[in-house]
């Protein structure tokens, strides 16, 4: 967050016109260059074909994705795939499901991470509290789920909760929240306090100063872990599938479903899949800038 | 940056601490978590002393003290599945990591093209993994396009799914596949941070990009690149549904990882107390690394 300043990278300098352009420097320039447009294009291709294979085979026909040698650019496109898929599954349904569960999971642990995390930059508690709950929030988002996963059937289970929507989004919200704090913490740490100060002498207390000013200045950092916590709640499968069964099914559960029901449908199984990714897809691509930065905040002190 | 911040954060913190609020606004959340976190890690502890098989109508959790641990340890697919995690972590995060730095390297600076690049390249990593699993098991099937690009160099058929090393491989490689993007993302982002004089000095000592990159850009990056595997290395031991789609832990135990492990024996055997303790036992292994890695993080912000 400190850099001000554009960097030099050593990667630039050769196509930069350099006072005294040596020769040696320039050659060896040319090849690099080379290496890396011949890196880049090779690991485009290793990560475009198989997204265009998932594509393309949803608009094949049988004969075509169970051709062998397989058929590259399909000789007929049909919707087959999609019609069946809606005939026999409720799909608009589960597809609720997914929206529904990824934005109020995604809604809550904002707003309550958004406020702890205030709280925690600001104030200082007691017995070494601010850093005992960072800790534990560290902890809360790096051990493994599984570890949970037993308690939280029979929780559900025992509050009558199992396959509805309310206990996704308890649990979706649970994982997202020490996250998004961990997160949090530091960019309100280096927020100035110079504003939040004149605030205060113009009488406004915490809560005033929190909405007024801090929520609007911190913006870009809620945006980036928002749409951190709504991929991660979009794409989730372990509480998913075990939380539950019919009703509450979000998509990657019903794109479980075809492992063990019918191996080879692969039309219907990729349309699924296209189904599933695309809007998750078309939302970070849109918000790219943000997810770049909700991903690296945590890794990468600036 | 001293100048315009003559009062040190530590003095900051707390100026204006209306206590009462502050505590209000933690409130919320922080119970949340007790019940939601620490509430269920407590009874899996609980359980994991005990013996309890859910399925049978009727029993109670019974109390065994260190009996499911024992039971766990003794149980050769536990070990199969610890060791493979671990194989399993550490091989796909070494590969992630070079791949990673190599891609970084070569997108991290540029104009639009490198951009709409450096775009592409991440999808992998935001796509849904049950979604990246069944794709993988379209792509490495018998007659698939991957048996097929094998053949135009003569190679293969691959099994993928059958030969259990081949099966582990190809799990490794949908690992290595969608999350290499991520490594790529941390690193570029680190690479900018670089400060720029010692590029310059360089360059203006003649040297050439590899010295460079060998006696400059490595060394500064060294920290982050540890920090890095060490969280991805975190996140690829817990790897579950991928495997789940791909092989649910099959052939035989060939790809059986300890989340899958944990799965069966809690939700499909119910078995309640051995799942319960090999959860826990997997947790300390974890927490473990994490501290590790705080500490590591601690020390790279002082030297920073």
């Amino acid at each position: 967050m400190a850099v001000t300043t554009r960097l030099d990278l050593p990667t630039e300098m050769p196509a930069r016109p350099a006072p005294r352009p040596r020769p040696r420097t320039r050659s060896s320039g040319r090849v690099w260059t080379t290496l890396r447009w011949l890196t880049i294009a090779l690991a485009l291709v290793v990560t475009v074909v198989p997204f265009y294979w998932l594509v393309t085979t949803s608009f094949k026909r049988q004969i075509d994705y169970l051709a062998y040698p397989p058929t590259l650019i399909p000789p007929a496109w049909t919707l087959d795939g999609y019609r069946v898929l809606f005939e026999q599954q409720d799909l608009g349904h589960f597809f609720a499901n997914s929206v529904v569960v990824t934005l109020a999971s995604t809604a809550l642990a904002v707003f309550l991470g958004a406020l702890a995390a205030y709280s925690l930059a600001r104030a200082k508690f007691p017995f070494k509290l601010n850093g005992i709950l960072a800790f534990w929030m560290l902890l809360t988002r790096m051990y493994p789920a599984i570890a949970t996963a037993i308690p939280y059937f029979l929780i559900m289970r025992d509050l009558h909760l199992l396959d509805t929507r309310q206990a996704l989004i308890v649990t979706y919200t649970a994982f997202n929240l020490p996250f998004v704090i961990w997160l949090l913490i530091g960019f309100y740490e280096e927020l100035p306090p110079e504003l939040e100060r004149a605030a205060t002498i113009d009488g406004c207390n915490a809560w005033q100063r929190f909405w007024k000013i801090v929520l609007p200045l911190s913006t870009p950092a809620l945006v980036a872990t928002a749409i951190l916590s709504a991929v991660l709640a979009w794409n989730e499968f372990l509480f998913a599938v075990m939380l539950t069964r019919l009703n509450a099914k979000t998509l990657p559960v019903v794109m479980s479903g075809f492992i063990t029901d019918k191996g080879t449908q692969w039309d219907q199984m990729t349309a699924l899949g296209v189904i599933t990714v695309l809007p998750v897809l078309v939302f970070a691509l849109a918000v790219q800038r943000y997810l770049v930065r909700g991903l690296t905040l945590g890794a990468v002190k600036e | 940056m001293a100048a315009s911040r003559p009062i040190p954060a530590r003095r900051r913190r707390g100026r204006w601490s209306e206590s009462p609020l502050f505590v209000l606004f933690l409130a919320p959340a922080v119970i949340f978590l007790a019940f939601t976190s620490v509430y269920p890690l407590a009874r899996t502890f609980w359980l994991s002393f005990h013996t309890w098989f859910m399925n049978q109508p009727g029993t109670t959790p019974r109390w065994v003290g260190l009996g499911e641990y024992q039971a766990v340890l003794a149980d050769q697919v536990f070990q199969t599945s610890a060791v493979h995690t671990a194989i399993f972590g550490a091989g796909t995060v070494l590969v992630e990591l070079l791949l990673g730095l190599a891609l970084a390297l070569a997108v991290s600076t540029g104009g639009g093209g490198f951009r709409v690049a450096r775009s592409i390249l991440l999808v992998p990593m935001i796509m849904t993994p049950v979604v990246v699993g069944v794709l993988w098991r379209i792509l490495l099937s018998d007659k698939g396009l991957g048996n097929y690009l094998l053949s135009l160099v003569h190679l293969g058929p691959v099994y993928w799914f059958v030969n259990p090393n081949w099966a582990f491989a190809g799990v490794m490689l949908v690992d290595i596949w969608q999350w290499t993007p991520f490594v790529m993302i941390v690193l570029t982002a680190a690479l900018a941070s670089l400060p720029s004089e010692p590029f310059r000095a360089a360059l203006i000592d003649g040297a050439s990009q590899w010295q460079i990159f060998r006696h400059i850009t490595l060394p500064m990056l060294l920290p982050v690149l540890i920090v890095t595997g060490l969280l991805r290395f975190m996140d690829a031991i817990k790897v579950f549904d991928t495997i789940y789609v791909l092989t649910s832990g099959g052939p035989g135990y060939a790809t059986e990882m300890l989340s899958s492990y944990i799965y069966k024996q809690g939700l499909r055997y119910f078995n309640i107390g051995g799942a319960a303790a090999a959860s826990w036992m997997f947790l300390l292994a974890i927490v473990v690394i994490a501290i590790v890695l705080v500490r590591l993080r601690a020390r790279i912000g002082r030297i920073e």
